[in-house]
């Protein structure tokens, strides 16, 4: 039987770990702050996959960026997603080439899908994660919010066209995030999933935005059509906050990986 | 022995090697077809479009390289994912290149239906169905990390050893005469106990 998944996301901007907050980046610590907060070679045990994400504002300088990523994924095996700043097929083999297992790309199905089409055609589906931003409208409709230049613009895509553009142009998942909720800690705003309708996502789906603490992975994890939660909350899932976060999660019988030391 | 990882181009190298270094293994890396025929550990990891990764392979005479190498029977080889793909007679992924013909049969797209959403992505769980080399030391019904849209069609072929299900039976791991191996699952992406996978193909 397939398990489902708990995602743990890494915001790195400018040499520092980040807290996102409604899409505003805050600076919490740099690499060896995060080496002395996460154990990863433990937490790995925790965790199904990791996200990394570039969203430095000098998009060309990797170097460091790299170094933090080599830093952190020592000693463990499981699957390594990389983001952020990708516009180009060669940002996308620049990533792969850093041990990517999977890339995120947001922006880029926006302002040139034929390169999303293209990375897609060359690594496969399974390869790329469409990152789909989300807020209600004030008609408590929903509508798609882009992010682009660190400033939330609005799309003139409604969010049901959006989710057929990226599968259409061959995303193998969709990573579904509230704007709203984003950083809150108040919980997965899985009421968007009522205006989505069940055929329209096709490929798996993993939600984020609002995670706080461990109920409100299981609240998304309950939902039969997520596949996957995932979190960037940096200072609520520190030391073995993580571990003991699987194992509520283990004990409320929900099906996640059994994963042996 | 050394084993050997070929360097395809588009796999994730990177955590093949360090799965094998952690291992206490100093793993080549190569795509060079003269040291890859005379190398007798062969992995082929494999991530990316069947034809697109073929053709790549056949265009450096990588291809044959693999081939010559096993033509001593000494030799092995652990196809990954697509790499496992690639030991078929052929796949539907992409246009009509033919494979390296090691393990009998085609590659088709999974077939979706409600609960199987393709691609299959995530941890499931794999059964052992006849005697694995590869399984040794390993708990029934372990969990694996996969991620692919294609898979062995029919489902079973001659030399499954393991099945995984969704929506359908998946050949998980074949084995073929005790050196033509081939996991749907990533070993390296599958916690610590995903490594055991290396270190049984490499004492086969």
């Amino acid at each position: 039987m397939l398990k489902k998944r708990i995602i743990f996301a890494l915001l790195y901007q400018d040499g520092f770990f980040c807290l996102s907050r409604n899409f505003r980046l805050q600076k919490v610590g740099d690499i060896n702050w995060l080496l002395k907060s996460y154990n990863f070679e433990e937490i790995s045990g925790a965790i199904d996959e990791l996200v990394i994400l570039n969203l430095s504002t000098n998009a060309f300088d990797h170097r460091d960026f790299i170094l933090c990523v080599e830093k952190i994924q020592k000693n463990f095996f499981i699957p390594i997603t990389l983001g952020g700043n990708v516009r180009k097929v060669k940002d996308a083999d620049r990533l792969f080439s850093f041990g990517a297992d999977k890339i995120v790309l947001n922006t880029l199905f926006f302002e040139n899908s034929d390169i999303a089409a293209e990375i897609v055609s060359q690594y496969g589906s399974q390869a790329v994660i469409a990152s789909v931003d989300y807020k209600k409208n004030e008609l408590s409709d929903y509508t798609n919010y882009m992010t682009h230049n660190r400033e939330q613009k609005l799309s003139e895509l409604e969010l049901i066209n959006h989710l057929q553009k990226v599968q259409v142009l061959g995303c193998g998942e969709i990573l579904a995030r509230s704007v709203e909720r984003d950083g809150t800690g108040n919980g997965l705003d899985l009421a968007f999933l009522d205006f989505v309708p069940d055929n329209e996502i096709t490929v798996p789906l993993i939600i984020a935005g609002g995670i706080g603490k461990s109920d409100h992975m299981i609240a998304g994890l309950q939902n039969s059509r997520i596949n996957a939660v995932c979190t960037a909350n940096l200072l609520n899932f520190m030391n073995k906050s993580l571990l003991q976060a699987r194992r509520s999660i283990e004990s409320k019988g929900l099906p996640v990986a059994k994963i042996l030391d | 022995m050394q084993p050997l990882i070929v360097d395809t181009g588009f796999a994730n190298i990177i955590s093949v090697k360090k799965a094998l270094e952690f291992l206490g293994y100093f793993p080549i890396v190569s795509k060079d077809p003269r040291v890859i025929s005379r190398s007798g550990s062969l992995i082929l990891p494999g991530v990316g479009n069947f034809q697109h990764v073929i053709k790549h392979l056949k265009d450096l005479h990588i291809t044959d390289a693999i081939l010559e190498s096993l033509q001593n029977p000494n030799h092995k080889i652990l196809g990954i994912c697509l790499g496992l793909h690639l030991l078929a007679d052929s796949s539907e992924e992409g246009g009509s290149e033919f494979g390296l013909g090691l393990i009998q049969g085609n590659c088709k797209k999974i077939t979706p239906s409600y609960d199987t959403k393709i691609p299959h992505i995530g941890f499931n769980s794999i059964q052992k169905i006849r005697e694995s080399k590869l399984l040794s030391g390993i708990p029934e019904m372990h969990d694996f990390y996969f991620i692919h849209s294609y898979c062995f069609s029919p489902g079973l072929t001659p030399s499954t050893t393991a099945i995984t299900e969704y929506g359908q039976s998946i050949s998980s791991i074949i084995e073929f005469e005790d050196r033509i191996f081939g996991t749907q699952f990533h070993p390296e992406k599958s916690q610590k106990t995903g490594l055991k996978i290396f270190s049984n193909f490499l004492s086969v």
